[in-house]
Formats: C-alpha cells, structure tokens, sequence
C-alpha cells in the first residue's frame, strides 16, 4: 500500500505520508480504497494544498526590481492595448487600392503601431513569466508559448495559425493562472472568453470564403475581441495578489 | 463562513462530516474514519479522507496535534467551531423548512 502513497506529491508525502500508511496498516484497504487512494493523489497534484517551501509568491529569486519591472511592463501592455486598437483604426481607414484580385485596404501605415503594440504585449507576457508564482507551472507554460508564438506572428503576420496557437498560450496563461490562485477569477474569465472569441474569428475566416473586404472586418473584430486578454495580462501586472498564494479547491 | 465549505468542491461533505466527527473532541485519521462511517453510513475512503483533512488544515477551520507513535490526531480550531456552528443551523433551518411544508401538504 505504501506504493501508493507513493503517488503524492513530494511535499503532500513529507506532511501525511507517515498517517496515511498507518492508516492504512490498521484495515487493510479494499479495492475501492485503494481506487479512493489513487484519486486522492491525483487530486494532490492537480489541487496541492500542501506546498513546498518557496512554492508560495512570486519566486524567491525575484528581486524587488523584478517585481517593479514587471508592474512597468504591465502598465506598457495595457498601453499596447491602446496602441493595438489605434493600428487597426489605422488599418480600417487606409486608402483603398485595387490590385489584379480586386480592391483592398492599404494598412500599411498601421504597421509602426502594430509593432509597437506587439512589442509591448511581448513585454507584458515576459513580465508574466518573471512575477507568477513557482507553482503556477501551466500559467508559466501558456506565457512561453504565447510569447514564443507571438515572436513567430510579429515576423510572419499574414500567418493566423501562430496567432491562434498564441491565443490558445494566453488561454492556458489565464487557466493556469486562475488555478494557481494567481489571477482573480473575473481577469481569466476575462482572458479565456477573449481568447475563445479570437480563435472563434479565425476559424470562420478560414472555413467561409470571404470577399477581403469582409475578412478585414472579421479581422477587426478579432483585434477588438482581443483587447480584454490584453488588458488581463496588463491589469495582473499592475495588482498582482499578495504574496500568500492559495490554490483553488 | 458558510462557503468556506461550499468552496471545497466534492470535498465538502466530507469534510464537514470530519469536522461533526472532531466536535466531540480530537481523533486521528483511523478514528474519524470509522466514525464517519458509525454515524453517517456511509464509508469514506482514505484518499477522500486525507483530501478533505489537507483542505480543512490548511484553511485553519482544524489544527493537527503532536503525533502519537505514528498517528497525529486533529482537533477543531475556533474559526472551525463557528463554521460547523453556522452549517449546522443552515442545515437545520433547510430540514425545518422541508418538514414544515411536508406536514402542510394537503392529503
């Protein structure tokens, strides 16, 4: 039985493995105890309520001007939301051209701002990965991969799939988040439900032939969908919870 | 108060069935589990169990005690004896309510 016990997690082990194979000594388990065991580990990893030492707060290696540096970058994401919102006002009023497949709107004069406004949600994301808490794995994972893969859209922009692959990273930010008793639970919801929408823009941009006219508007309503998950990123930034961090149940 | 156990998902019957069982006085993980069952019917697993004991510890509603050889007992703590309090007459307000109206109901 001590063989299942095994399947907690270290720290969970170190505070109630020694009760619970005693426990377990006393009245040998039957199968669905020992099924009850199995699901109990699960849910220590899932849910740890028991933490290792520095597993609370942002990570012990964080210095106060880390901290300060990212509260700054929180503020330059939720600037870059802004700036976000003016590149595709930009983008919406360009001049229109005709080519030989018919007319267009040039946004080229968006494109300073929309390198502006990436840049500052890349400051935002990397702000992420130095102020979450070390037991918030997933949140840390979904900001690497939204960062890697906004890099990856910012030189590739006619690109969509890195910009959904990005979108799916913030989602896993904000759950993970969310999770880790890091984010408030209105800033996920916020981040998640504007990520749902992004992705949900994109695959009807790609399932329905549209005119480009319309997929310029699909595509405006994707950036305007968007503006919440970047001011979550911001906002957590900017107040970020006190340094005990409880995990949701 | 009364969601410190609302919150505590598929948890939190067990849990408040440990903190009934801890009203009498403190046991250790063997003894609440052979209560629970002696009082309510129903088994509880020893993975449910020890769930429900890290919940409830780490949320300060019970503290652990010195070991015992290798058994550490658990007691309520204040903020534990107020939340079992206000379940309890929660629930007893819910089964006044629902007898009440049984009682009422026309033959």
């Amino acid at each position: 039985m001590s063989r299942l016990v095994r399947l907690y997690p270290g720290a969970w082990r170190s505070r109630y493995e020694v009760e619970l194979v005693e426990l377990l000594g006393e009245r040998p388990p039957t199968i669905l105890e020992r099924f009850d065991v199995i699901r109990g580990a699960v849910d220590a990893h899932l849910h740890p309520q028991v933490l290792d030492p520095g597993e609370t707060g942002p990570s012990p290696t964080v210095t106060e001007d880390a901290r300060h540096l990212a509260r700054n970058l929180g503020f330059g994401a939720v600037g870059g939301a802004a700036l976000w919102i003016v590149a595709f006002a930009v983008t919406l009023v360009g001049p229109v051209r005709y080519d030989g497949y018919g007319a267009y709107r040039d946004g080229s004069a968006a494109f300073p701002f929309l390198l502006g406004a990436v840049s500052l949600l890349g400051g935002g994301l990397g702000g992420q990965l130095v102020s979450l808490p070390r037991n918030a794995r997933l949140a840390r994972f979904g900001a690497a991969v939204a960062l890697l893969f906004l890099i990856v859209w910012g030189l590739q922009p006619w690109q969509f799939w890195t910009a959904g692959t990005m979108v799916v990273g913030l989602a896993v930010l904000a759950i993970g988040a969310y999770r880790a008793g890091a984010w408030p639970t209105r800033t996920s919801v916020a981040v998640v439900l504007s990520c749902l929408a992004v992705v949900v823009m994109i695959v009807i941009g790609y399932a329905i032939s549209v005119d480009r006219m319309t997929g310029a508007a699909l595509l405006a309503v994707a950036a305007a969908a968007f503006v919440p998950a970047w001011l979550g990123i911001g906002t957590s930034l900017i107040s970020p919870p006190g340094r005990s961090v409880t995990p949701r149940a | 108060m009364t969601n410190a156990l609302g919150e505590l998902g598929r948890f939190a019957e067990p849990a408040m069935y440990i903190l009934v069982s801890l009203a009498d006085g403190p046991k250790h993980g063997y003894a609440i589990m052979t209560d629970v069952e002696a009082f309510s019917g129903a088994p509880m697993g020893p993975g449910t169990l020890y769930g429900a004991l890290a919940r409830l510890e780490r949320r300060g509603l019970i503290e652990a005690l010195e070991p015992e050889d290798r058994r550490r007992p658990y007691r309520l703590t204040t903020l534990g004896e107020t939340t079992l309090q206000a379940q309890l007459m929660q629930l007893n307000s819910f089964v006044r309510t629902g007898l009440g109206r049984l009682d009422r109901k026309p033959s």
